[in-house]
């Protein structure tokens, strides 16, 4: 553990070392929260890009403000062209009938723009969250549909649950309040349940439809 | 997506630049050390590539130089010419030179304001920077092997030709750097083969000889290799799709060899490669650039189809490919006979770079013996033509500087390839180049200790996933992953035939050695006679060498 701690201190410390405006996208979960303090402490006014759907859970939109005030957080909300109401005038509820395109307009553009201000980019995914994550590298280079180029770096790549957990409990930091409830990885209130397979935290999102929203997999996409 | 289909922000550079004028004009005459972000694209198809000194830039300077780069058609240099690269290094580069992987040239750490001198200076020494970088065919490589067959004096002679045909007809190039006239208005000048917007992505063209891949002719975009019948080359095997490169962030992309095709007759050769390279221009996708490689259209079309498109371009039908066969894949180094009366001689330069008490040596070598000057693809230098009764002179002075013979140096150094990273390259994670002497000293001292010496086994090191020096194809390719860390594939082919396995993650720099220990023991206890590291890998998979790392004593 504090090998894989000193190993991602290295990394962000390289990377901001670098050309390019870094930020970092951040759902509050709780290696985001990890990673999150990880920054602060080294730059505290990295942009905290938070992909702000309208769908999400109270309680996350109350940890997120409880952190940005206790933390002084430079935080971006990331919203979509349409609000949810005027979202649902158009679309209805497009998360139960076509969730891709739901993900596609709530979260994925919406990030592709943002990112477009951006050479470097800090998110909190691992290894372990999920067979689509299992070939992650810590750094790797990401082209927007536009063809800029930006530096993906995932300092937490190689972090099990435990030590993500440890680092928060070591450093007494508030974990979002959902956790105790079962969830294990949080993203949208519609799309969001409890696990249905306790060896993969993410099988709870989308009701086990798909794992992922296409926000770390659009360069699939040709 | 729909946005998937709209072009690449680069494309419309290029588009925009006029046959590639741009802003490089302009911003030449402007007092800054530096170009603009969109210049600076269109400067890499004039050969030059902006670069940052990070470290220099950690101590607060800005560190802005140019990697130069001259592309030599098969590596082949007069002697003349090899000494003009060596007194520009140091008038406007770092003091040193560096030899390709495809037998190019480069100064490293040119200040803008020396650019003209430097690139015109080339030109009319018959040396050339267009077309080195950028969206365009590349230098094109050929075996530079000396040895008086007419076979690979043939493939020589093609590489040229072809390199003179394939490049952009802008005159940009002179109007800016040799003061040429403003010719016609680019809007009237023509660009037959590329076009506006020139390529989706490079294009790299290699020649090889039966039997002798020391180019790597895998890796190209057009590969060819003689079908011979005796001395007499009586077709050409096409090969297409090659390239190593790789991004982890976009999990489709991955190192790829080339197909074999079809049969070429000689005298289509030239119209065939052309063709080529309009199918990569006209089908290559122009939206993401990480999938723009002609590999991607080939993997979208197989091979029938792209041979189809190929014979419809060339109004002819093609035979298909002969069988290919391979029994060599290292350099060409040590003292060889060349013909009747004169030797070459190969001399092994670590990382390419030539500095240093090697550069003295060679800069009186060739002062004094005129020989030929040849870069290879493994980033050595051939020396030609040199008579059989002045070895020993040439080998006194060799000793005088202290350069080693190629037969005195293990064979782990020899084949070894290490790309430049830290501190020039913009996307390096770790060290390459620079950490290459320990790594290799590493691996040779774990080999000695498990009774391995001098196994001859292939050793490929990059500072990121990215891939330039080719590490997925050795018998063992340490790819730089995070600060000081490692990912190690195993299982490549030391004829760079096959692309090895991930073997382990995170293995930090001083630990390589260690991290490969069980593997060499496994294959000391159950490789076949004769049977090479990388060959043996692959058989075993990388499963079984992960579990002799588990069963090996701590």
């Amino acid at each position: 553990m504090p090998d894989k701690l000193a190993e991602a201190a290295e990394l962000i410390q390289s990377v901001l070392e670098r050309d390019g405006r870094p930020c970092f996208t951040c759902s509050f979960q709780a290696e985001d929260v990890v990673l999150l303090d990880m920054l602060r402490r080294v730059r505290p006014d990295i942009p905290v890009l938070f992909l702000e759907t309208g769908y999400h859970f109270a309680e996350t939109y109350a940890y997120r403000d409880r952190l940005a005030r206790e933390w002084g957080l430079n935080l971006v909300n990331v919203m979509p062209a349409l609000s949810r109401e005027a979202h649902e005038a158009a679309n209805g509820k497009l998360y139960q009938s076509e969730p891709d395109r739901c993900c596609k307009l709530r979260k994925v553009e919406p990030l592709l723009a943002a990112l477009n201000d951006y050479e470097i980019w800090f998110t909190g995914l691992r290894r372990e969250q999920s067979p689509t994550r299992a070939g992650l590298q810590p750094v790797e280079t990401q082209t927007l549909p536009n063809g800029k180029e930006l530096v993906k770096v995932s300092p937490l790549a190689f972090w099990t649950w435990k030590e993500v957990w440890s680092y928060l409990k070591v450093n007494e930091i508030p974990h979002l309040p959902l956790y105790d409830q079962g969830y294990l990885s949080i993203g949208c209130q519609p799309c969001t349940q409890l696990p249905l397979d306790a060896d993969n935290p993410r099988s709870g999102r989308w009701a086990g439809q798909k794992l992922e929203c296409g926000i770390h997999t659009f360069n699939v996409v040709r | 997506m729909s946005t998937q289909s709209e072009r690449s922000s680069v494309e419309r550079v290029k588009e925009q630049s006029r046959h590639l004028r741009g802003a490089i004009l302009e911003e030449l005459e402007l007092p800054t050390p530096n170009f603009s972000k969109e210049t600076v694209q269109i400067l890499k198809f004039h050969g030059v590539y902006q670069q940052t000194d990070r470290d220099a830039r950690k101590a607060g300077v800005t560190g802005y130089g140019s990697m130069v780069r001259v592309g030599i058609p098969g590596g082949v240099l007069s002697p003349e010419q090899y000494l003009l690269l060596d007194r520009l290094a140091d008038e406007v580069g770092d003091g040193g030179l560096r030899i390709t992987t495809r037998q190019d040239a480069q100064f490293h750490r040119t200040r803008k304001a020396d650019l003209r001198y430097l690139i015109s200076t080339l030109n009319s020494n018959l040396l050339t920077t267009l077309a080195a970088c950028g969206d365009v065919v590349r230098n094109t490589t050929c075996c530079p092997a000396p040895h008086s067959d007419p076979v690979r004096a043939e493939l020589q002679r093609r590489a040229l030709a072809l390199s003179r045909r394939l490049k952009p007809k802008t005159r940009a190039y002179y109007e800016i750097w040799m003061d040429g006239e403003k010719a016609a208005a680019a809007e009237t000048e023509e660009e037959p083969l590329y076009g506006d917007c020139y390529l989706p992505r490079k294009f790299k063209i290699g020649f090889a000889p039966p039997g002798d891949n020391c180019i790597d002719v895998y890796s190209n975009d057009v590969g060819l290799v003689p079908v011979c019948r005796g001395e007499t080359i009586q077709a050409y095997t096409l090969l297409a799709g090659g390239g190593l490169g790789m991004s982890p962030g976009a999990k489709a992309t991955h190192p790829r060899l080339a197909d074999p095709i079809c049969t070429v007759p000689p005298e289509l050769l030239e119209d065939a490669v052309e063709a080529c390279v309009t199918i990569h221009r006209d089908y290559g996708n122009r939206s993401n650039r990480k999938f723009a490689r002609l590999k991607y259209v080939l993997e979208d079309w197989g091979v029938e189809r792209f041979r189809k498109e190929l014979e419809a371009r060339l109004g002819t039908e093609l035979a298909p490919p002969a069988k290919l066969e391979w029994n060599k894949g290292a350099d060409h180094l040590g003292w060889q006979r060349q013909d009747d009366t004169c030797l070459y001689l190969g001399l092994h330069v670590p990382s390419g770079r030539i500095r240093g008490p090697l550069r003295d040596c060679l800069r009186e070598i060739v002062s004094e013996f005129q020989p030929g000057v040849r870069f290879t693809c493994h980033q050595n230098v051939l020396l030609t033509g040199i008579p059989a009764d002045r070895r020993a002179e040439i080998d006194n002075l060799l000793r005088r500087y202290g350069a080693s013979m190629p037969s005195e140096l293990p064979p782990v150094i020899q084949e070894a390839l290490a790309c430049p990273a830290l501190p020039t390259c913009g996307l390096a994670i770790t060290e390459a180049e620079r950490a290459m002497p320990d790594i290799l000293a590493d691996i040779e001292r774990t080999l000695r200790e498990v009774g391995l010496d001098g196994l001859p086994v292939t050793v490929r090191v990059t500072g990121c996933p990215n891939g330039c020096a080719r590490p997925y194809t050795a018998e063992i390719g340490i790819v730089g992953q995070s600060v000081d860390m490692y990912a190690l594939y195993l299982g490549g082919s030391h004829l760079s035939l096959r692309i090895g396995a991930l073997f382990t993650d995170r293995v930090r720099r001083e630990e390589i050695g260690a991290a490969l220990r069980s593997a060499f023991v496994l294959f000391r206890e159950r490789r076949n006679p004769g049977e090479r590291f990388g060959d043996f890998c692959h058989r075993v998979g990388v499963a079984a060498l992960r579990g002799a790392a588990v069963e090996a004593p701590a």
